[in-house]
């Protein structure tokens, strides 16, 4: 699991003390990897909350692209896709 | 829509990141052979 956002590595690292995340988040300061994903939002909100599953071969087996207002799926359908892969 | 569909391969990039009080670059080469779930998200402290 990568969560990916365009904030820097220190606001990154605040978060993860918070909240005691226990995956990897990725600064995507300049929007590069959002946009070559195809979920670049907007000025107000600069990237939709979308989720990618790759499998071991690094292809793409699960697609969800947010409007730019969604919240994510709840993480037993997504569990359930990792499950049947 | 752009960006890889289901069946793509999906767009190599490397990251800067961090994990619990570690940096490194990230790769999405460097899972080959495992699944990884990418979570993309607007903003830190936001709910979601």
């Amino acid at each position: 699991m990568l969560g990916i956002s365009p904030q820097d590595v220190d606001s990154h690292e605040k978060w993860i003390a918070k909240e005691q995340f226990p995956f990897a988040l990725l600064a995507d300061v300049d929007l590069t990897v959002a946009e070559s994903f195809g979920v670049k939002g907007n000025k107000a909100m600069p990237v939709k909350r979308s989720v990618f599953i790759v499998d071991e071969d690094g292809v793409v087996r699960y697609r969800y692209e947010g409007t730019v207002k969604a919240i994510f799926k709840k993480p037993k359908a997504l569990a359930k896709v990792l499950a049947a892969l | 829509m752009s960006g890889p569909q289901v069946g793509d391969a999906a767009p190599d990039f490397t990251l800067p990141g961090v994990s619990g009080d570690t940096r490194r670059d990230y790769s999405l080469s460097e899972f080959r052979g495992k699944k990884v779930v990418l979570a993309f998200y607007p903003g830190d402290f936001t709910p979601g």
